[in-house]
């Protein structure tokens, strides 16, 4: 677990209970990356210092600055890299379509600013955040109180402001007490407006530039211009025919290990090359993961050092395959964007995977999304044992039989192991739910 | 709430996974209930966190 650096560049304001910033020189890790125009404040006794002299938080609050129930100020972003410091409200709001990936219509988000790193963000419909308060309660709750203390902002996308405060009335007394929402917004087409001090701004597209300039410096891409064209990215685009299938198939390894070597091969190939795979690998590697023990394989190449690459080839891969062959690489396309920390693809990925119910692996990184697992509990596991014998003649008499291997041969041992119940970890449960750094202990699980 | 149709996790890394999940008190105990069934999506976690970006100014990793 990172280190927590609210803590470190934070105190609670005396007198309103909000934190606000002190961004020192001393303390504040992203004060040479604060704009120019921004004063410089540290928290001294009940008062702000700013640079020009002493001003009481009342006050410093009032001008915006600075972070005070209902006035955002400096606000840093630390989930990308170097950290993004935006001023303001409309920075903020400038900031949010990146946080969610496409611009939220009808939805309340909820953004953690400041210095922890690991906090999620969250996302949900109006209509279910009215209908089902306590279900949608209890999912922000769990994950939100995994952590000390937390800023949070809170934007509801609507026209309606009737409809606007209920939904971010409902998601503010859904926070646990360890959360402080440091501003709480109407956002509308043309102008936001902070529901705590009631004041207003219009969308400012010259910070709306900025901030995608920044953002886009680091990496992030443009988002999509509404969840429909996110899902619809996702769709599918030059399916594979079966003429290619057919003729990919009778191209695979005689032996199970020299499949397993071209599966890994051609995936880390395409991945540190930033290629598309031509018609025919695309279509021997979708058959491939139809085995079991070869898309295992394929999951023993991702890594977060890879896994952006690999969303991207996953996620090719699940355009081009055939339904029958699409829940396999859809899966993985959706791990490996939650190993990047983009819950919202994954999300969408999943969707794209038609046998999500009874896929197992669908189903953990479901589970996993479902309840905000950080990524950065997975460890790479080490590589997968030679295969054995039995696996070997298996898949060599399928190929010999049908030209190319139907079932999953890896699973020879795998249905007797189905049948075990798996037996818990020998290590005591932890108490609490904080995320072991690490993931299990080694010799804990199952041997890989 | 729990589903008893989908199959225990069966590959090495699907256990693998399962345990993580298990310690992270998000499933059950694997033998006695198998994976939790997600009810709906009510919450979408849309940002989680990056390991390979969240990094102190200074360039120090976190963690």
């Amino acid at each position: 677990m990172a280190p927590s650096l609210t803590k470190d560049v934070s105190k609670r304001s005396p007198d309103n209970g909000a934190r606000v910033c002190l961004g020192s020189s001393e303390d504040c890790p992203v004060r040479s990356l604060c704009p120019p125009t921004t004063a410089v404040c540290s928290l001294v006794g009940d008062q702000l210092f700013p640079s020009e002299g002493p001003r009481d938080v009342e006050s410093s609050a009032s001008t915006g600055l600075y972070g005070g129930s209902g006035n955002l100020g400096c606000v840093a972003i630390m989930s990308v890299d170097p950290p993004l410091v935006i001023s303001g409200l409309d920075g903020l709001v400038a900031y949010a379509p990146y946080a969610v990936g496409f611009h939220p219509e009808d939805a309340v988000v909820v953004i953690p600013v400041g210095f922890n790193t690991e906090v999620p963000a969250a996302r949900q419909d109006i209509d279910a955040a009215l209908e089902n308060s306590d279900l949608s309660a209890d999912r922000l709750r769990r994950v939100y109180s995994r952590y000390e203390h937390l800023e949070m902002a809170v934007l509801a996308y609507t026209e309606d402001q009737d409809r606007a405060e209920k939904a971010l009335g409902i998601t503010a007394r859904a926070l646990p007490e360890n959360v402080t929402i440091t501003a709480q917004l109407q956002v509308s087409a043309e102008q936001w407006r902070e529901t705590i001090s009631e004041r207003t701004g219009p969308i400012d597209s010259a910070v709306s530039s900025q901030v995608a300039a920044e953002l886009v410096l680091r990496g992030r891409r443009t988002p999509w211009s509404s969840q429909d064209e996110l899902a619809q990215s996702f769709g599918p685009d030059h399916v594979l025919s079966d003429r290619v299938l057919a003729a990919a198939a009778g191209s695979r390894d005689p032996s199970l290990a020299g499949e397993r070597d071209w599966v890994k091969r051609t995936v880390e190939t395409a991945v540190r090359t930033q290629t598309k795979l031509g018609d025919p690998d695309a279509a021997r590697l979708l058959q491939d993961l139809a085995d079991i023990g070869l898309r295992d394989t394929a999951w023993s190449t991702l890594t977060v050092d890879c896994a952006a690459g690999q969303a991207a080839l996953w996620k090719d891969l699940t355009r081009r395959a055939p339904e029958r062959l699409r829940t396999p690489a859809a899966t993985l396309a959706a791990f490996s964007y939650w190993l990047t920390g983009d819950g919202m693809q994954a999300r969408v990925a999943l969707d794209h995977a038609p046998a999500l119910d009874t896929y197992t692996m669908a189903r953990l990184v479901q589970t996993a999304l479902h309840h905000a697992v950080p990524p950065n509990c997975w460890t790479r596991l080490p590589e997968q044992p030679a295969p054995t014998r039995q696996e070997s003649h298996a898949w060599a008499a399928e190929v010999a039989a049908h030209g190319h291997a139907v079932s999953p041969s890896a699973n020879v041992d795998r249905d007797e192991a189905s049948r075990q119940p798996l037996t818990a970890p020998r290590s005591r449960r932890p108490e609490h739910r904080q995320p072991p750094a690490g993931g299990p202990q080694p010799g804990v699980g199952p041997t890989p | 709430m729990t589903d008893p149709s989908i199959a225990f996790p069966a590959s090495p890394r699907e256990q693998y996974f399962n345990q993580l999940l298990w310690h992270l008190g998000v499933v059950g105990r694997p033998s006695e209930t198998g994976i939790i069934r997600c009810d709906s999506t009510v919450v979408d976690w849309i940002r989680l966190t990056q390991p390979d970006l969240a990094r102190r100014p200074d360039g120090g990793a976190h963690g």
